[in-house]
């Protein structure tokens, strides 16, 4: 692999000798977005908007390449294995997916191979049943979780936060593992389809996503420390007071984009140049009302308050990952 | 149950203006191309064309989505008939009377068994829809794991029918196929079986397995000849047999009708569209008379698997279009383009857009007439392949499946699983190991684990949450009656057999 990658270096060098000098030292090519999921998930929804509307910010078209698989793994460390020179930038959920890929699944990369630019789209956890269930608040459905243990069943997608939340909502409340029936399911979207048809009592997982069943299901909390216009419920730990215990707030998917290390280190011109060409896509009103049509969001937070949100989300996976061992 | 006003508008929609048609043949014929190449799908060929979704408005996007996919539906079948390589889990069952037909020189009559069959099956599927969109919708969600468990272990005894000459080398094969079922992370997160590879950590890529198996080895087998076809005058590409195939579809109604029921009552569950087709075939086959013709270019092979394939998706556009929930790939790329138009999905949608869920439903039907004469077109040009002689295309099609299995795994664990596989394949041909029973194993094995562990979630280890499931206890009588019953009919005349099952 090393051997590859010098000589695709040595091919770039030999190739920047023949570009005049008076063209922009970065880009000189397209830019390839690598989605590590499949076509048509949020975040290859998301790169298809940014291929359409940056290239006039960028000067430079964008292309969308899908490398699925693992959770995110294979395609996060196809994307490392390519020359830092912020040709391949990576838009992902960063978490859960790349500290669930370190935590659990054993990846090769830690959280300091990536410089994340900026959580521009970041989902919530939800709590909710099928709307023919009896419980209406969360304190019903903990009331009758603990009456009757190991009779109520809920289903997750495996690695998620909204399983990492669950579980730990379990152990806060002094409940073990058994005390509910969890079913696990291949994705989320398989996992969602259940729920709306009745098939598990209730689940933990992302609002958003979710809104595509909002008519087949009932809110009961969300996992936010304060209320959301979207649904009219307390938040967790609000409920969770009557019971003397609170649960960690872990936040779903965090989409960004996502350099190597080695790029802002070794090219921080050409970093902030395409910083600035985010930005000016992020500013433009026809891509935010692309975002606003697609139900997505385009919100500036900057890299350090997203490093902080991305690191915060990993030590309280870290701090849970034993619940969820295989 | 239909909604004669919502009809009436659904009808005026589509009659008042011609420009919801003009993407129908384009849709189509997209669908087929992508499906005649191994290794590109449904759902891939949507989501590049999303973008064009917006400049269409509503009405056509979804036209040109379900023309693409009614394309698509049949184009699997061509590859897997002329070549022996499917190019999805939907055509498996395809290939194992197509491409006898074909080396017999029958590739004509079996390409239009093939898009006769296919046609028929949209249609009855759709209309099935038209009436009970709703019903079925409703009905469909309440299927789940153990209903699913049922149906793929239906499909597991498949594995006993395609045992070839040797009772213990099927099995074996069959085995061998489901234990391949199990490579990579279990739906509980435990790793087996990858020896530290991360590339199998998603387990064996199914398609470029399946066309090694299949074309590889088979096409390895076929190096000593000249064409595909041995009879010289046998290698012909004739419109008249094209269509005699399609009217040979005609004389088999009972397998035709229960292919199509089939397909429809399977494609409700989520992925059951991909064990559809070998269901049907399996059940066609236990239903003859003669089962023993099968697998040696019976028509009514091809019948049973096609049928029940094109059905299949019905199931899945009743859940996306009367609840707004996606089952499959390409139809949770459907709901994104509704998301463009700012339609969600939902409950709401079917109440509010009634028209719109009708008017896709007759268009669909409409396309079907379109399909048989694009199709027809489409495998009067795809026939020639006949005509070229094998050392050329022996390695023309394996380049192009090495390619699709690339563009499929977008890694090289696409590629190096097609030729692990073709290595493993023709040993298997070699030494009369039937690859057909490993490949069901391999389709059905992780299909019926995850069910199988799901039920036992649900249920918390009690047998009795089986009573609560009616229809999955339906399920299992059924099977266990399909396997019995050749054996209560032993008694019967042989006679009778001997006089079945004339074909073309």
């Amino acid at each position: 692999m090393q051997r590859r990658q010098l000589l695709t270096a040595a091919a770039a060098l030999a190739a920047s000798h023949v570009v005049p000098a008076h063209a922009a030292s970065w880009p000189r090519r397209p830019v390839t977005i690598l989605v590590p999921f499949d076509v048509g998930g949020s975040a290859d929804r998301l790169a298809r908007g940014f291929a359409q509307y940056m290239p006039k910010y960028l000067s430079q078209p964008l292309t969308v390449v899908d490398r699925a698989g693992a959770g995110g793994l294979i395609g996060t460390t196809w994307f490392l294995q390519q020359p830092a020179d912020g040709y391949t930038v990576m838009l992902t959920p960063a978490t859960p997916f790349i500290p669930v890929n370190i935590l659990v699944t054993h990846a090769h990369y830690t959280l300091d191979s990536f410089t994340f630019v900026n959580a521009q789209w970041v989902d919530y956890t939800i709590l909710l049943v099928p709307k023919d269930r009896p419980w209406k608040t969360a304190a019903e459905l903990i009331d009758a979780i603990r009456a009757a243990p190991g009779k109520i069943s809920t289903g997750v997608d495996f690695g998620s936060v909204g399983h990492i939340t669950t579980m730990a909502l379990l152990d806060a409340l002094g409940l073990g593992p058994d005390a509910v029936r969890i079913v696990t399911f291949d994705g989320a979207g398989a996992m969602r389809t259940a729920l709306a048809g009745g098939q598990v009592d209730f689940n933990i997982g992302q609002a958003e996503g979710a809104a595509f069943i909002s008519g087949f299901v009932r809110p009961l909390a969300v996992f936010l420390d304060h209320r959301v216009p979207d649904y009219d419920v307390p938040p967790i730990n609000d409920v969770l007071k009557a019971y003397h215990v609170s649960v960690p707030l872990i936040n779903g998917s965090v989409r960004t984009f996502v350099f190597p290390a080695a790029f802002k280190a070794k090219h921080p011109d050409d970093y902030a140049t395409f910083v600035a060409a985010y930005r000016a896509t992020l500013d433009d009103p026809a891509f935010q009302k692309w975002l606003h049509d697609n139900q997505m969001a385009g919100d500036w937070v900057g890299e350090e308050r997203t490093a902080a949100i991305i690191r915060a989300n990993y030590d309280g996976l870290e701090k849970y990952k034993n619940l969820i061992k295989p | 149950m239909i909604d004669v006003h919502a009809l009436a508008a659904a009808v005026h929609l589509l009659g008042g203006s011609w420009q919801p048609w003009l993407v129908v043949l384009p849709g189509i014929l997209i669908g087929l191309a992508v499906h005649a190449v191994p290794g590109l799908t449904t759902s891939m060929a949507l989501a590049i064309c999303l973008p064009l979704i917006p400049y269409m408005d509503f009405l056509q996007a979804l036209i040109f989505m379900t023309a693409m996919y009614a394309g698509a539906l049949f184009g699997v079948a061509i590859p897997a008939i002329l070549l022996n390589v499917p190019g999805s889990a939907a055509a498996v069952g395809t290939t194992f009377d197509g491409f006898p037909m074909a080396q017999a020189g029958r590739h004509n009559e079996a390409l239009g068994l093939a898009l006769a069959a296919s046609c028929v099956g949209q249609v009855i599927a759709y209309l099935l829809l038209l009436c009970l969109a709703q019903p079925i919708a409703a009905f469909a969600i309440r299927l789940g794991p153990p209903e699913m468990l049922m149906v793929s272990l239906w499909g597991i005894t498949l594995i006993a029918r395609l045992r070839g000459r040797h009772m213990a080398r099927g099995l074996l094969a069959g085995v061998f196929g489901l234990l391949l079922g199990t490579v990579g992370l279990s739906v509980r997160g435990a790793a087996r079986g990858t020896f530290g590879f991360d590339l199998l950590l998603d387990g064996i890529p199914t398609v470029p397995a399946i066309v090694g198996l299949f074309a590889a080895a088979e096409l390895f087998n076929l190096v000593g000849r000249e064409y595909i076809v041995d009879d010289r005058t046998r290698r012909q590409v004739n419109a008249g047999r094209i269509l005699a195939g399609m009217r040979e579809t005609f004389r088999h109604p009972g397998t035709l009708l229960r292919g199509a029921l089939l397909g429809s009552g399977i494609g409700i569950l989520p992925g059951g569209h991909a064990i559809a087709n070998l269901l049907s075939y399996s059940e066609a086959r236990r239903a003859a008379k003669d089962p023993e013709r099968f697998g040696t270019g019976d028509p009514r092979g091809i019948i049973a698997a096609e049928s029940a394939n094109a059905s299949s998706e019905g199931g899945s556009m009743a859940t996306l279009l009367a609840l707004g929930i996606p089952t499959g790939g390409a139809t949770a790329v459907m709901l994104v383009a509704f998301g463009m138009h700012n339609i969600t999905g939902g409950p709401a949608f079917m109440r509010d857009h009634a028209d719109i869920v009708y008017a896709v439903i007759l268009s669909s039907l409409a396309q079907v007439v379109l399909l048989a004469a694009a199709g027809f077109g489409f495998i009067f040009i795809a026939g020639f392949v006949v005509k070229v002689r094998l050392r050329l295309l022996v390695p023309i099609v394996l380049a192009l499946a090495v390619i699709g299995s690339y563009a499929l795994a977008q890694n090289l664990a696409g590629p190096i699983t097609l030729a692990a596989f073709a290595v493993i394949g023709w040993l298997m041909q070699r030494f009369d190991y039937p690859v057909a029973a490993a490949v069901v194993g391999l389709l059905l094995g992780r299909l019926t684990e995850g069910a199988l562990l799901r039920t036992y979630q649900m249920s918390g280890g009690d047998i009795g949450f089986l009573l609560t499931r009616p229809i999955a206890l339906a399920i299992l009588l059924l099977l266990i009656g399909s396997i019995a019953l050749p054996y209560l009919r032993r008694g019967r005349p042989r006679l009778l057999e001997k006089r079945q099952g004339r074909i073309v």
